[in-house]
């Protein structure tokens, strides 16, 4: 642990009062500098390149650079790029039918997000999924394994001894594998996770955060653990309260939305919200309104607008939306966040994507490895351009891999700069297992 | 001389008396002369003496009839044949490689053109030395031309037109090449045939066998040269056999058309395929074509509803035989229709979360979800939300197929499962899906009577699921026999594909106990290793009219790997499509009718063939009797029975014998076992064919170069065809000029001529002038 008092993404920025207005004039001027290439403080000078933006204010499209094939760190080679297999004319022109309509969100409430089916069978996650990131991730998943507290929980440097966020995260890292509660390689480590968090569910509020939880606030532990126990809901018939639990967790949930629209770490709906936590809860509400939660359209509309508001026009986002500067690491939280909207094709969605494209192609491993919050923007970056097709995600993912090969350690974690391996590990685990496809959060 | 006095042994008896009488009455006469005769002198005496010496032994002469034989030799010149083929397939145009084709101008390019070139070629060299005929054959040999004689090379030769003016172009029905070689022979019998000359492309179509003229040729010690015409190819020619496209397709869906192609072009050959749906493009398609038949596929979406006609073109390519056949129409019926499928799922799982959005991507699909466990305010999700599960049959029969996924029993009456299944009885599809939160255990223990019928499979309504168990041993799941060649199975068109995508799909952790699988259904997915291998995953049965499927797996989304969503969703695809189908077509995309051709001579059998795709149909029909109608243009009918395949194949087979000319239209309709007579039949499915007269050179337009050269071969023969038709020359000198010598032999009788009758006479009359003289009388 590094420094005197660590600060935190979940534990934002706090400016209170009369500086707010000198904050918003300040982050009016750097939107405006943003225009003109300066994005980004501390990285302003590697911002995107001349003539990148449209007249119209948005960002074009950069032609991705083909780079030369490269050999792996660690010295294994890549396997060979297969040739794409014959498609079947008829699921081509289906294909090419849907790409023109394009992503959809349909019935009345939507939850599920339908992208245009594929033309051809892709063969990209055979090809990413390499020997080095197998081993990688085998590496993480005993690494998280090993420590799993004897509670069933995890905790990490600054969530001791044991926070049912972390513990949410391993556990979604290991359904990441295909592993399911009592089923799978995992099914036991998941199902003691599961275990944890359910004992932590508060009786009356329905919150789900335990001891070790951020001072700040638990919606971070409670949304995450809230996103686990939804993604294995469905497979714990032995757990009857399970829905009472949810129900309850989604309600505190929609109770504590504040009035700006968003959410923040105090479960509550008094204050400011900032737009980490907002887009966690947005993506949270959305998976348990496709579980069979109701859940307000309003809520979502008014959580996607303060999204917006954060949003810059060079795709990225602040912290908060009067915010003076933007955060690399909230590129991805804000794609899946907006799309709840119900569309892919929110004008803010494109640039955001298009800016995850530009700093993973534009800085070198050193750089982005350099970055505050690496893995956790790694990660929602991930979900982010993950739904945004192959295009953008193929070659996101093969940097993004070169970079956590970096950041590994001899037991198979991954670090935060305040020395959390935890839930650093479980999250880059949860990248580098993305290609298997075995976990709903990521969503095509 | 050679006696010939005897003739028979009558006459030589009576000749015999005769001569004795004679000689006693001569001895007789001349006793009495011998008295008188004292007085003559005896120079007189020997010179009578010497008379009736000369007279007697002429006499035994011309009994004896002596004669001598005289030989003839006569000279003459050899005779060519040279037998042109005249046969309808002979005005087909020749190898475009033939030399003398590429000499001889556009509009001269038939075999027939070719065969007159060489005939005068060959005639121009062989008048010198032979004596050259031309024959013209089809059905029956004639002689065109004798070729006159040339003394020198200067002299003018016979023409072409005038050689051929009797047979100026091939209109014969038949090519009796064997009938030809026969008569020739025979028409020259006693000549000398120095070789006939066969030009021809030796596609028999009737009369003798080529081999068996080709050895009586031999045995005549007449070498035949064979001139093949045209190539062993057929004639080029790209054409559309036929086009196999469903007659009723769904708006907005893929509609496929697969055509089956012969090139005679090249091998490969490149072209494109274009498909017009109302005279407007709509896809095209780059077709790189082997040799013969190819099958292709083309596909589009309609988006205009009614009769749509589609034509598919290929290009039209130079010297083709026929330019008509390289594009067809279809007329096919757009509507528009959707499968209506209700999800019914129990718990929100992780299968729950990718199926979903499988289903609300297919663009047929009209999906409603019903999730058990939502609130109860909630709205569900799917195309059209529905507010709760439907409460009557008619509700029911909204929806083409259902999907129980691990439903909770208690949150579905008794009487909505019974409506449920008069809806697959009807024709509806299901789809059961058992989960490990309620199992099937407990449905079956909560609705046993009609879910116990409807599934395909036995399981153990007490073995309710044990949560507190841990699945942590994988295995494998492998697709049986039956699952291999089945449509819902069929990830990719592709079986090598197919087998290779089924191949890279990993290892699974749970599935649902089966006590056994009832007799009608097919397992399509089973329990490749561990413990209870081989227990069926995945089954399928038909239910009446209808049909349901089986998964004893919850967690398919395994199967997302290595290729994302797009086999998964394929997969679902194909199970919606197999159950709801049978809804909207009967179950016709499960039955393929067909016949061995599309025309037939009068005569001919017609093999009729009922495939089914679909095992779990075959199985509902064992021991039915299946038959199929042909009906006539003018409406008359024949049922012709159709016999499942003796060998255990996916069809059955039966036969009929064309009559009539005209149109036929062969059915095969069949109501399920145990159905409702007013619904509609399991499948009813036709085939059109042709009965018509047709000529028999047109069935193979290929020259049967092989015949040729085996005849050339069996006779000591010259063959030639159009990649050595550059030398044809070289025949006329190989052909041996040798005359043709004649020896005639006569026989001339000595006695028999005016000088031996004068001098016997002469004899005769001066012993007696003499006797008369020197008064012997």
């Amino acid at each position: 642990m590094r420094g005197s008092k660590p600060v935190h993404p979940w534990r934002g920025v706090q400016i209170r009062g009369a500086a707010r207005f000198l904050a918003v004039l300040l982050a009016v001027s750097f939107a405006a500098l943003a225009k003109i290439g300066v994005s980004d403080a501390g990285e302003a000078k590697k911002g995107p390149a001349k003539g990148k933006d449209a007249p119209d204010g948005e960002p074009k499209k950069e032609a991705p650079k083909k780079e030369a094939p490269k050999k792996p760190e660690g010295g294994k080679e890549a396997p060979k790029e297969e040739e794409p297999k014959k498609a079947d004319e008829g699921e081509k022109l289906l294909a090419e039918k849907e790409k023109k309509r394009g992503p959809s969100f349909p019935g009345i409430d939507p939850a599920f997000l339908v992208l245009p089916r594929r033309g051809e069978r892709p063969n990209s996650a055979a090809q990413l999924l390499t020997p080095q990131v197998r081993e990688m991730t085998e590496k993480a998943l005993d690494y998280l394994a090993k420590t799993q507290g004897p509670d069933g929980g995890w905790g990490d440097m600054q969530f001791k001894p044991t926070n049912t966020g972390v513990t949410a995260l391993a556990c979604l890292a290991f359904m990441a594998e295909g592993s399911r509660p009592r089923v799978g390689r995992f099914g036991k480590t998941v199902d003691r996770g599961l275990e944890f968090i359910l004992k932590n569910v508060k009786k009356g509020s329905g919150i789900i955060a335990g001891a070790g939880s951020n001072e700040l606030g638990p919606m971070y532990e409670h949304a995450l653990s809230t996103l686990a126990l939804l993604m294995a809901s469905g497979d714990m018939p032995w757990k009857s309260e399970m829905h009472e639990v949810l129900g309850n967790a989604v309600d505190s949930i929609k109770k504590s939305q504040k009035l700006d629209g968003g959410w923040r770490y105090a479960m509550t709906n008094q204050g400011d919200s900032d737009m980490s936590v907002t887009a966690n809860v947005l993506w949270v509400l959305r998976t348990a309104k496709k579980c069979g939660f109701t859940v307000p359209k309003e809520a979502v509309d008014k959580g996607v607008k303060y999204i917006e508001k954060c949003a810059l026009p060079d795709g990225t986002f602040r912290y908060r939306y009067w915010g003076l500067h933007a955060s690399p690491s909230l590129g991805g939280t804000g794609i899946i966040a907006l799309c709840n909207d119900g569309s892919m094709d929110h004008p803010l969605i494109g640039p955001a994507r298009d800016r995850i494209a530009y700093d993973y192609q534009r800085y070198t491993i050193e750089d982005l490895k350099a970055r505050r919050y690496f893995v956790y923007g790694a990660f929602y970056a991930s979900l982010g351009m993950y739904s945004c097709g192959d295009e953008y995600f193929v070659p996101w993912f093969r940097k993004a891999v070169a970079v956590l090969a970096t950041m590994q350690r001899k037991d198979g974690e991954f670090f935060d700069e305040y020395d959390n391996t935890v839930y650093p590990t479980a999250m880059a685990a949860m990248i580098l297992q993305v290609p298997l496809g075995y976990l709903p959060i990521y969503e095509r | 001389m050679k006696p010939t006095l005897l003739a028979g042994q009558g006459i030589a008896f009576f000749l015999l008396i005769l001569a004795a009488a004679l000689a006693l009455f001569y001895a007789w006469v001349y006793r009495q002369e011998a008295r008188q005769a004292r007085r003559l002198a005896p120079w007189q005496r020997a010179t009578m003496q010497a008379l009736r010496i000369v007279v007697a032994v002429m006499a035994l002469i011309a009994l004896g009839r002596p004669a001598v034989t005289l030989v003839r030799h006569e000279t003459r010149l050899p005779v060519v044949p040279i037998v042109v083929d005249e046969s309808v397939s002979m005005s087909f145009a020749d190898s475009r490689d033939n030399p003398i084709v590429q000499a001889n101008p556009p509009d001269r390019r038939r075999r027939y053109d070719t065969a007159q070139s060489v005939a005068e070629v060959l005639q121009k060299k062989l008048s010198l030395t032979h004596r050259v005929k031309i024959f013209a054959f089809s059905d029956g040999t004639r002689l065109l031309k004798e070729i006159p004689m040339r003394e020198r090379e200067s002299d003018p030769a016979m023409g072409r037109e005038e050689m051929f003016q009797g047979a100026p172009n091939p209109t014969g029905e038949y090519t009796n090449v064997g009938d030809a070689i026969g008569d020739v022979l025979r028409d020259l019998a006693g000549e000398r045939i120095s070789g006939m000359i066969l030009l021809s492309d030796g596609r028999q179509t009737g009369g003798v066998p080529i081999k068996e003229a080709g050895a009586a040729a031999a045995d005549a010690r007449v070498p035949v040269h064979a001139v093949a015409l045209g190539t062993e190819y057929p004639l080029r020619d790209l054409r559309i056999d036929e086009v196999i496209v469903d007659p009723e397709a769904s708006l907005g869906d893929v509609l496929r058309f697969r055509l089956k192609i012969h090139n005679q072009i090249s091998s490969p050959l490149d072209t494109k395929l274009t498909l017009l749906e109302e005279g407007q493009q709509v896809n095209e398609r780059k077709l790189k074509l082997n040799r013969g038949d190819n099958m292709v596929e083309i596909a589009t979406i309609p988006e205009t509803e009614g009769t749509r006609e589609f034509k598919l073109k290929l290009p039209v390519y130079e010297d083709e035989v026929d330019k008509e056949n390289n594009e067809a129409a279809v007329h096919v019926k757009i509507v528009k229709r959707t499968l209506r499928v209700l999800l019914i799922a129990g718990n929100p799982s992780r299968e729950f979360l990718y199926l979903v959005p499988a289903l609300l991507r297919d663009p047929v699909v009209d999906m409603s979800c019903f999730l058990q466990s939502a609130d109860i305010d909630y709205i569900q999700q799917g195309n059209t939300t529905i507010e709760r599960l439907p409460r009557s049959v008619e509700e029911w029969k909204k929806f083409d197929v259902v999907i129980l996924f691990d439903p909770d029993p208690n949150r579905i009456a008794t009487q909505q499962v019974a409506e449920m299944e008069t809806m697959v009885r009807t024709g509806g599809g299901l789809m059961v899906i058992s989960g490990r939160n309620h199992g099937l255990a407990k449905l079956i223990q909560v609705h046993a009577v009609k879910i116990r019928e409807l599934l395909p499979v036995e399981i153990d309504k007490n073995a309710l699921p044990d949560h507190f168990q841990y699945f942590e041993r994988p295995f494998t799941s492998e697709r049986t026999a039956v699952g291999r060649g089945h449509a819902v199975m069929r990830l990719d068109r592709d079986d090598k594909t197919n087998d290779a995508v089924w191949a890279t799909f990993p290892k699974l952790y749970w599935a649902h106990p089966v006590m056994g699988v009832k007799s009608q259904a097919r397992v399509l997915l089973q329990k490749g290793d561990g413990p209870g291998k081989g227990e069926c995953l995945m089954a399928i049965h038909r239910y009446y009219e209808g049909a349901v499927f089986y998964s004893g797996i919850d967690c398919l989304w395994f199967w997302r790997y290595p290729s994302e969503s797009y086999d998964y969703d394929r997969f679902w695809t194909n199970v919606i499509r197999y159950l709801g189908e049978t809804r909207l077509k009967g179950t016709q995309q499960q039955v393929a009718l067909s016949t061995d051709r599309h025309s037939y001579s009068p005569g001919e059998e017609v093999k009729i063939t009922l495939r089914f795709l679909d095992p779990a149909l075959m199985a509902q029909l064992e021991g039915q009797q299946i038959l199929a109608t042909v009906t006539g243009a003018q409406g008359e009918r024949q049922i012709v029975p159709l016999r499942p395949d003796p060998k255990g194949e996916m069809f059955c087979v039966g036969s009929y014998r064309a009559r009539r000319v005209g149109s036929m239209v062969v059915q095969a309709r069949q109501a399920a076992p145990g159905g409702s007579s007013e619904a509609k039949p399991l499948f009813d499915v036709k085939a059109a064919f042709q009965v018509k007269m047709q000529s028999l050179e047109f069935r193979d337009t290929s020259g049967d170069l092989d015949a040729m050269r085996e005849l050339a071969s069996q006779t000591g023969g010259k063959y030639y065809d159009y990649r050595n038709m550059g030398e044809i020359e070289e025949l006329a000198a190989a052909i041996p000029p040798d005359p043709q010598v004649l020896s005639k032999e006569s026989q001339v009788e000595v006695w028999d001529g005016t000088t031996f009758f004068l001098l016997f006479l002469l004899l005769i009359g001066a012993e007696w002038s003499l006797r008369k003289l020197w008064g012997l009388l």
